[in-house]
């Protein structure tokens, strides 16, 4: 999973609201590998486009929580939108970097989502739906 | 005399007559084995089909090469089948305008094997289109994901997909993310017990009429798609298609049929909508 994924998923037990964003807890008790870095192919153009559509406030608390460096920036700016140096940056934490083991948990209801070969699994029981 | 066998190998094209339509089926590798056992002659025609066939509108299409999934898989994972590829036939008729609206993100909602959407972004990629979407997979079926992963990571794109096991848009957030859905629900009409059996049956039953799953994705699916967006949604004669298009209307979207095929007792169609005042000015949602 990577952390342009992460950045869509809430909570959604009925009984919770407001669960959002998941705090990523690695797996480090594995042989393998609980997090990865894949480069992939840096396209300034599709990530001016993905901007709008992602929830920077959590995007950034979550490369913060990951210690990410160097990560994003807290904000950005008009201009920033034309500077490479940006887009390679956002390009490398919402492209690059996958959660392969692990588990997400909901910062208000602590409810854990099991995170396997990168794969999250966010269905409920029945007595959460 | 000890049994020889004479292996006799062919490359034959076969048409064969479907919907009452003459279609190239594809090129199939034969081999013909003959043994003479006793005097008798016996002969074997061994063939094996090629996933490569023609498109309705005669452009060579090609299905992604799903040689990691066996037998075994296809137990737990839905097999391409009739309806998958009315799916790609009608993605391919709509190659030019999907290019020219440069989606950005994709999801595809129950992939199952991931034909559809990988197909989709091999075509784009032989388009030589720059900026590849990426795409997100979701499908409640684990095994689904994992080997519509594998499906995208086979055929060169891989890098651009990722997964989730999830119950339709559960999860995810509420934020005009999608430029593109596609969706090959579980349409078949199928008694209240098949929903809830989980595994392979979420990949077709589809309750009451074929339509419960599609009509919980028809409430959910707005909120998530991307202002100038649009939805690929396949779905039967027995779900009542025009009652599909009625729901999308009071939501406030158009629709326009891509491709419709007979396919023995089932009539299944694949609808692309959008929302009214982005793309075709021609659609008046009150009429």
């Amino acid at each position: 999973m990577r952390l342009l994924t992460h950045n869509l998923l809430m909570c959604n037990r009925k009984q919770c609201t407001g669960g959002f964003p998941l705090r990523i807890v690695l797996d480090t008790d594995i042989d393998k590998d609980a997090q990865s870095v894949e480069e992939s192919e840096f396209r300034p153009e599709f990530i001016q486009h993905l901007l709008p559509k992602l929830d920077w406030e959590a995007l950034y608390k979550t490369a913060q929580e990951l210690n990410l460096s160097p990560g994003v920036p807290p904000s950005y700016s008009e201009e920033d939108k034309k500077d490479e140096n940006f887009l390679r940056a956002v390009h490398d934490v919402v492209m690059d970097v996958h959660i392969l083991e692990g588990k997400l948990v909901c910062p208000n209801c602590n409810r854990e989502y099991p995170v396997s070969k990168g794969i999250p699994n966010m269905l409920l029981t029945n007595d959460e739906v | 005399m000890a049994p020889v066998p004479l292996v006799v190998s062919a490359h034959i094209a076969v048409d064969t007559p479907r919907n009452n339509e003459v279609r190239h089926d594809g090129i199939h590798d034969a081999f013909v084995v003959l043994l003479e056992i006793n005097d008798i002659v016996f002969i074997f025609l061994l063939c094996e089909i090629s996933a490569e066939y023609h498109g309705t509108d005669g452009v060579m299409s090609c299905l992604p090469c799903l040689d990691h999934l066996s037998r075994d898989d296809y137990a737990d994972v839905y097999e391409p089948s009739e309806d998958t590829f009315l799916f790609i036939d009608a993605l391919d008729k709509e190659l030019t305008r999907i290019a020219d609206a440069k989606p950005t993100r994709i999801l595809e909602m129950g992939p199952g094997s991931g034909c559809i959407s990988v197909h989709l972004l091999q075509q784009l990629q032989k388009r030589a289109v720059q900026c590849l979407p990426s795409c997100l997979l979701i499908d409640i079926n684990p095994k689904a994901v994992t080997a519509a992963l594998k499906t995208a990571a086979c055929n060169g794109v891989g890098q651009h997909f990722d997964g989730l096991q999830g119950d339709l848009f559960r999860a995810i957030r509420p934020r005009q993310t999608f430029d593109m859905m596609l969706f090959n629900p579980p349409y078949v009409p199928s008694p209240a017990e098949e929903m809830c059996e989980g595994g392979i049956a979420a990949a077709w039953a589809g309750g009451v009429d074929g339509r419960e799953v599609i009509d919980r994705f028809i409430q959910q699916a707005p909120d998530h798609l991307a202002d100038g967006g649009c939805i690929y949604l396949l779905s039967e004669r027995r779900n009542k298609p025009e009652e599909i298009r009625q729901l999308f209307k009071q939501k406030g979207f158009c629709s326009e049929e891509v491709l419709h095929r007979r396919a023995q007792n089932e009539l299944l169609n694949v609808t692309r909508f959008w929302r009214v005042g982005w793309g075709e000015s021609a659609c008046d949602v009150n009429s």
